[in-house]
């Protein structure tokens, strides 16, 4: 092998930069601690398992068991918790409270009524390499929740190689899907842009999107703009203000960069994944208000993506990793608040939620604001269920013991480990 | 010193060359930048239980992602032809034909080589960082070497016939 093969890689290799991301350390820390909390629900699982299906095995009259950690009408959970189960592709799953994309960019809803997650197959939903390509503009979901739970919407996106290993991105159309009937349909695209940087819903019922106004491409250098389309009829209108608009019309959530112009985009994207010190709101009035960002739980700021609006004051959004639920700026200050309805998000590319799940405040600061499904009785309804047949009953005995079986194995491969390393 | 201390000293010193490294890996400077970061997130994940080098646990950690996000980013050859087909001439200079030719290889070959000819490691140190066998990273490399050749005839002499 000739040295120059060798020279030419180094000098190839000295072409990249290297710039210290500060925040890779607290990143992966707090991927360890939700390591440690889903090591931790496992054995809380397994031991629940292992009780729960005795129980049951066990039980004389199962006929009275009740399901009672359904909530009827539904609740947002306090913990979004893994999902579970077969990929579900009949969509009438009925309402949901989340609605997210993890991190293989497969999306999951949460059931409203009993909290659990489910991933599901969407038709022509974008794939994980349109998430990439998109990564650096992408100011909110691509996957939207309606504020009643009922229905979602996303983009068509799919990717196109225009040079070689050069690839963009096209959104032919919408798509929404109603989750009482699995219904799914096309939509047409609203005239201000084609592949939104955020989607969400307003409170009538129309799709609404943040991206670079389409119409404007002929003329010159187009903005970022917002604008609505009426997914039953196609009709589209544009929005006064750019972001996830209040219902009184009057100030809207935003996001920085909404100044940008194309020519500043073809430097690179908005800065959506930069912490802010305030969330940013723009107003019917034309000024910039910033609602602070609790500096003792987000030392370092955050980064902040709107979802939607529980009210005309109250806005829901995605701060850090958490879902928070804050007044906006515009109220006076002995109005605000700012709960965390949501910690710890899965990992993921975007989330949406039903804010009509917010329940009014009450203005007591103990108020639950989510619902813990993990915890049985916690809820209202309790609701029949059949008793099992006699065969289950030995299945679940059967089951026990095998839980009891990989428990009791775990352990002393546990214990034969922590041996060999004293 | 701080775990955290630690952590960012170790950043400073060695982030520059993990870079270089990451770049050969993926042939696209943001991915590089990327795939340090996410080596480096997950070295601070178990930084306390990271008993050998923190350099070569991260580089481990690079090699393997890197093939990861190659296979779900699809950066697949469609057909043989156009896998095998030459690479356009009109590059004015032999580096940036080396660019692209490696840009075409698989993740896979283009860690075999960068670990080979860029750390210098031998085929025995690289079978045992991609955890495959010897054998596995001498095919792998003379056909690297090989396609290089193929898309890049005017590579030759700089690849040379082989290994």
């Amino acid at each position: 092998m000739s040295t120059d093969f060798r020279e030419e890689l180094h000098a190839l290799a000295d072409t990249q930069t290297f710039t210290p991301d500060p925040s890779a350390w607290d990143r992966g820390r707090r991927a360890r601690r939700h390591t440690r909390i889903v090591r931790g629900a496992a054995a809380v699982v397994a031991v629940a398992a292992i009780a729960g299906a005795s129980a049951l095995a066990l039980q004389p009259d199962r006929e009275a068991r009740t399901a009672d950690t359904e909530v009827p009408g539904g609740a947002i959970p306090s913990v979004i918790p893994e999902p579970g189960g077969d990929v579900l592709t009949d969509l009438a799953v009925g309402r949901a409270s989340v609605a997210y994309v993890d991190s293989d960019a497969q999306p999951v809803l949460v059931d409203a009524s009993t909290g659990e997650a489910h991933r599901v197959e969407l038709p022509d939903f974008p794939d994980a390499d349109s998430f990439d390509d998109y990564a650096d503009s992408r100011s909110g979901s691509w996957f939207a929740l309606s504020p009643d739970g009922t229905r979602l919407a996303y983009p068509t996106v799919s990717r196109m190689e225009r040079d070689p290993g050069e690839f963009s991105i096209m959104t032919s159309w919408y798509r929404t899907v109603d989750l009482a009937t699995g219904e799914s349909e096309l939509v047409d695209l609203p005239a201000c842009g084609p592949t939104p940087w955020a989607m969400t819903w307003t409170p009538d019922d129309q799709i609404s999107i943040v991206g670079i106004n389409r119409d404007a491409f002929e003329p010159e250098d187009p903005g970022v703009v917002s604008c609505t389309v009426d997914p039953s009829t196609g009709d589209t209108s544009s929005q006064p203000l750019v972001g996830v608009m209040a219902p009184g019309a009057g100030i809207s959530a935003t996001f920085p960069g909404t100044d940008l112009r194309l020519v500043d985009l073809q430097k690179g994207g908005p800065p959506v994944d930069e912490p802010v010190d305030a969330v940013p709101f723009v107003t019917s009035s034309g000024s910039d208000l910033g609602r602070g960002i609790p500096d003792d739980h987000y030392p370092d700021g955050s980064v902040v993506r709107p979802i939607g609006w529980a009210d005309d004051s109250l806005l829901v959004a995605e701060v850090g990793d958490d879902v928070v639920l804050l007044t906006s700026p515009d109220r006076s200050e002995s109005e605000w608040v700012w709960r965390t309805l949501v910690e710890d998000l899965p990992e993921g590319l975007g989330t949406s939620i039903a804010v009509d799940l917010v329940p009014d405040l009450d203005g007591s600061p103990e108020q639950q604001l989510t619902h813990d499904f993990s915890s049985p009785g916690a809820a209202g309804a309790e609701t029949s269920s059949p008793a099992l047949p006699v065969w289950s009953e030995a299945l679940l005995a059967v089951l026990a013991l095998v839980i009891i079986a990989v428990v009791v194995g775990a352990l002393r491969l546990l214990s034969r480990g922590i041996r060999r390393r004293t | 010193m701080s775990d955290r201390s630690g952590f960012d000293q170790f950043v400073h010193a060695r982030g520059p060359a993990l870079a270089r490294t990451a770049y050969l890996l993926t042939g696209d400077h943001h991915l590089a930048e990327d795939l340090v970061q996410a080596a480096l997130a997950k070295a601070a994940q178990h930084w306390e239980r990271i008993d050998t080098s923190p350099e070569a646990y991260v580089r481990r950690t690079m090699y393997h992602q890197n093939i990861s996000w190659w296979r779900r980013r699809k950066f697949a050859e469609t057909t043989l032809g156009s896998y095998d087909a030459a690479a356009p001439a009109s590059d004015p200079t032999l580096r940036l034909t080396l660019e692209q030719a490696l840009r075409r290889l698989t993740a896979r070959q283009r860690t075999v080589l960068v670990l080979r000819y860029f750390e210098d490691l031998t085929e025995v140190q690289t079978a045992k960082a991609l955890g495959i066998s010897s054998g596995a990273v001498k095919s792998m490399s003379r056909q690297a070497l090989k396609r290089l050749r193929d898309l890049a005839p005017e590579l030759a002499d700089l690849v040379g016939a082989d290994a």
